[in-house]
């Protein structure tokens, strides 16, 4: 089940929402337990096993880990870890990147291995991370192992964040997942949250997105055409994935969990290093957290940082989905960190000045928006086709096509640009009482704006076809 | 402040219970009228159905097409866009003076599937011409609107090149008569020749072609004085205003003309059934008043004049069409006692035994070029 589906908004919301507030607090998470079972099986009614086989694995791997450590036998806890790794990793690699693999032995040696067609469990990557959290901190001893199973159970299958993120590390939320509180403040602010999220996956990312697979889809496009394309599909993917990321944190807070915000701005980034930090941060501090550190980071000479980087990023590209492009997309951002850390940050002197912050903007915005490029076009061939035309190699410099695609789609792209800053830091006076700080007044503001995005909402998701959901491969 | 957050909170859970609690409370409707589409109804539960997911995505259809003022929602989504400027609603065109538009790209265009089209119509009228006079074939493409009220489409629009289109098809048949009515609608393009929010042509348009026939053809030219034209309708919203459906949409006339000399009524039979003439009056209350020309499209339609004596008109004309003819064929029944109409969409039979059971003499073939485009049943011309 998707957020922005009837079955979600008008269905299972409702319903989950009464129950659960219904409920004395014992029974929440059994209710929450219960919906997000349903929610995933909507989707997957034959994979729901899996997850149910993972909760109970990493359940058990946790109790192991936690009752060897306790005895001081720290070889047997870390043989149940890597066990437990070993069962992750093999789930994920067996349904994710299976038939990869048979297609790329195939294509070096030529041998003719029929492929299994495996199709890929939603959100099995986002909901594998997470119980690797779990057990990897429980066996560093950050955090206790959860005893009672229907709370680690709800934990892992928490619908908010289980099809698209963010991933919830297991020690943000363990304190709220048995003793947390439900409030009407946050309650509010979640269903504003919730709104905002829905506004922007409904009403921009899905607008914009039907510009991108116009021009992606169609047989002749001018270079500029291709960068209207490449910038559509910039501002689709952001508000698609960071409205997913609102919803859930939104929904999140609204049963009274506090997650960690997803994403920062990231367009308003300077470097690529500073849009990493503010892009889908819960997977790069996961890769930071459980992969570069414990490589050795940069604690170990240059040469070896270099190495840790590349691993990093290749995993983090086949972690988006199992198909070459990724592959690419990954190590092209692994490259330019390195380039960024090793070189840049000593030949450029970090000097505040006007003219460097506006080059830094630019910079950073066509290398993101070339990214996304490699990112959206799963198919070798047509990705060269594509970038050629970027390019301008075979392909006229505009054409009456894109003079169309501009007058369409000039004003949604102006509001487009708008909300992908942060314009907080711009308000002052009663601008910013009204809208921004914790009033009465703002909270007026803010329930006739959710109320006007919701309905906006509604009315694009009853009239538009173009509906996509992005992160199946993930 | 507390206050306020319990607002905030209402607000929230009023809007989403609404929607939710009114949709099962108002009864589902089967048919929408705006849209002219049977609308989903809700999914049979079963486990397989649960399992292979057709039962969730029924729901999801369902929910979405019985959600409570569905048409309001829509019609509030294209005002938003139009508010914008986006002129790319719904599968269509918004243009100027009212006027909607077909969308149909360049990368729609199959063709393979043209060509083959084009090769069976020009097989077909080489095998008839040499059974029959060469002048008394004709096929003629009708352009979509949007070639021909091109100044009143938005600017820089997206559509295939039907002007290469036409004039490609035209250079490969060899046979017959190709009639290019694409200058006698361009030099009327003022006159209401297609209809706003409809893709097909008025009478206005079709008559304009019919006399391009008649010169075509060798059958006298009676000028537009020489008939009485009627408005039947002021109240038409066509396919166009279905996909876009914009609130401030204008409405469309739809005319009848008859020769002000009258002739015998015709008796028109409808696979099989005899369905009372060619105006369908009752249809002008329903969504699809183009349905007021035979009430549709039929597999095979047969118009008969009784003259009573010898007729005047010994020959029977054979017309392949699609949906643009049945506001042109009226006019044929001038020059013909007997027409008979295949459309091979529905129509299935061989055409060479049609027409040598039914002595036909003529032949018209009729198409929309962006139904000629598509159309997968052309092949049927050449079949046995």
């Amino acid at each position: 089940m998707v957020f922005s589906s009837f079955v979600f908004l008008f269905v299972f919301l409702p319903l989950v929402l009464v129950l659960y507030f219904l409920c004395p607090p014992k029974l929440r998470n059994p209710v929450l337990l219960v919906f997000s079972l349903v929610f995933y099986a909507w989707g997957e009614p034959v994979y729901v096993l899996i997850m149910l086989f993972s909760t109970v694995f990493d359940y058990t791997n946790g109790r192991l880990i936690a009752h060897f450590a306790k005895r001081g036998k720290s070889g047997w806890a870390k043989l149940v870890l890597v066990i437990d790794l070993c069962g992750n990793l093999g789930i994920l690699g067996f349904f994710k990147y299976t038939d990869f693999l048979i297609e790329t032995v195939n294509s070096i040696t030529g041998a003719g291995m029929s492929l299994l067609y495996i199709a890929l469990p939603i959100g099995i990557s986002f909901y594998t991370f997470q119980t690797m959290s779990y057990t990897i901190d429980v066996y560093r001893g950050v955090v206790p192992a959860q005893k009672n199973f229907l709370d680690f159970a709800t934990y892992v299958v928490l619908f908010p964040q289980l099809i698209a993120g963010p991933i919830v590390q297991y020690k943000t939320i363990a304190d709220e997942l048995s003793g947390r509180r439900t409030t009407l403040e946050d309650f509010s602010k979640g269903a504003f949250r919730f709104s905002v999220g829905l506004a922007k996956k409904v009403i921009l990312a899905n607008q914009i997105g039907s510009l991108w697979s116009a021009i992606s889809e169609s047989a002749q496009i001018s270079a500029a055409s291709a960068w209207l394309g490449a910038v559509a599909y910039t501002f689709q993917i952001y508000f698609d994935f960071s409205g997913y990321s609102d919803m859930a944190i939104g929904l999140g807070q609204i049963f009274g969990f506090h997650f960690l915000e997803n994403f920062r701005y990231p367009y308003m980034s300077k470097s690529i290093t500073e849009f990493w930090r503010r892009w889908h941060i819960s997977l790069s501090s996961w890769f930071r957290e459980y992969v570069y550190i414990p490589l050795g980071g940069n604690r170990k000479g240059w040469r070896r940082q270099i190495v840790n980087l590349l691993i990093v990023w290749l995993l983090t590209g086949l972690w988006h989905g199992a198909s070459w492009n990724f592959v690419l997309w990954g190590l092209y951002y692994g490259l330019l960190l390195i380039l960024e850390k090793l070189i840049f940050s000593h030949v450029f002197q970090r000097r505040e000045t006007l003219a460097a912050s506006v080059f830094g903007h630019i910079y950073t915005m066509l290398l993101v928006i070339l990214g996304w490029v490699l990112f959206a076009q799963t198919d070798m061939g047509k990705l060269a086709e594509y970038l050629k035309a970027m390019f301008g190699i075979g392909v006229p410099l505009w054409d009456s096509d894109f003079l169309y695609y501009l007058s369409c789609n000039g004003l949604l792209l102006a509001v487009l640009f708008v909300c992908s800053l942060d314009l907080r830091p711009l308000l002052k006076g009663r601008l910013k009482s009204w809208t921004v700080e914790d009033t009465a007044a703002s909270d007026i503001v803010k329930t006739i704006a959710m109320v006007g995005l919701l309905l906006v909402s509604f009315a694009f998701l009853v009239g538009d076809s173009y509906n996509p959901f992005l992160y199946f491969r993930f | 402040m507390k206050a306020t957050k319990l607002i905030m909170a209402a607000a929230f859970l009023a809007v989403i219970g609404t929607v939710s609690i009114a949709g099962p409370l108002v009864k589902d409707r089967e048919f929408s009228e705006n849209e002219n589409r049977y609308l989903a109804e809700k999914p049979k539960f079963s486990a397989d159905n649960l399992l292979s997911g057709k039962y969730q995505e029924g729901l999801e259809n369902y929910l979405n097409d019985q959600i409570v003022f569905r048409d309001q929602w829509i019609t509030g989504k294209t005002a938003i866009q139009k508010l914008c400027g986006d002129t790319d609603i719904g599968g269509a065109y918004v243009g100027s003076e009212g006027y909607d538009f077909e969308k149909i790209l360049p990368e729609d265009v199959d063709e393979e599937l043209l060509q083959r089209n084009t090769e069976y119509v020009a097989e077909f009228l080489d095998g008839c011409a040499k059974k029959m006079d060469a002048s008394r074939l004709s096929f003629m493409l009708v352009p979509t609107s949007g070639l021909i009220l091109e100044d009143r489409l938005p600017a820089h629009a997206r559509l295939f090149d039907q002007d290469a289109c036409i004039t490609s098809v035209g250079e490969t048949i060899k046979s017959g008569q190709f009639l290019d009515v694409r200058s006698v609608l361009r030099a009327h393009a003022q006159e209401e020749i297609y209809y706003h929010t409809d893709h097909h042509w008025t009478v206005n348009g079709a008559f304009l072609a019919y006399e391009e026939w008649c010169r075509a053809t060798g059958h006298t030219v009676l000028g537009e004085e020489s008939y009485q034209k009627t408005e039947v309708t002021d109240q038409f919203r066509g396919s166009l205003y279905s996909k876009i459906l914009d609130y401030d949409s204008v409405y469309d006339r739809i005319w009848k003309m008859e020769p002000k000399e009258p002739l015998p009524a015709v008796t028109v039979i409808a696979d099989g059934k005899d369905i009372g003439g060619i105006y369908q009056q009752e249809k002008l209350l329903e969504k699809d008043k183009y349905l007021y020309f035979f009430g549709g499209n039929y597999g095979e339609v047969q118009i008969c004049r009784e003259t009573g004596s010898a007729s005047a008109h010994p020959e029977n004309l054979l017309v392949i069409k699609d949906s643009f003819a049945n506001s042109f064929v009226p006019f044929l029944t001038e020059n013909y006692d007997h027409i008979d109409m295949l459309d091979l969409r529905y129509y299935n039979g061989s055409i060479s035994a049609y027409m040598e059971e039914h002595s036909i003499t003529d032949v018209l073939i009729l198409y929309n070029i962006s139904n000629f485009i598509s159309d997968k049943n052309i092949y049927k011309l050449c079949q046995g």
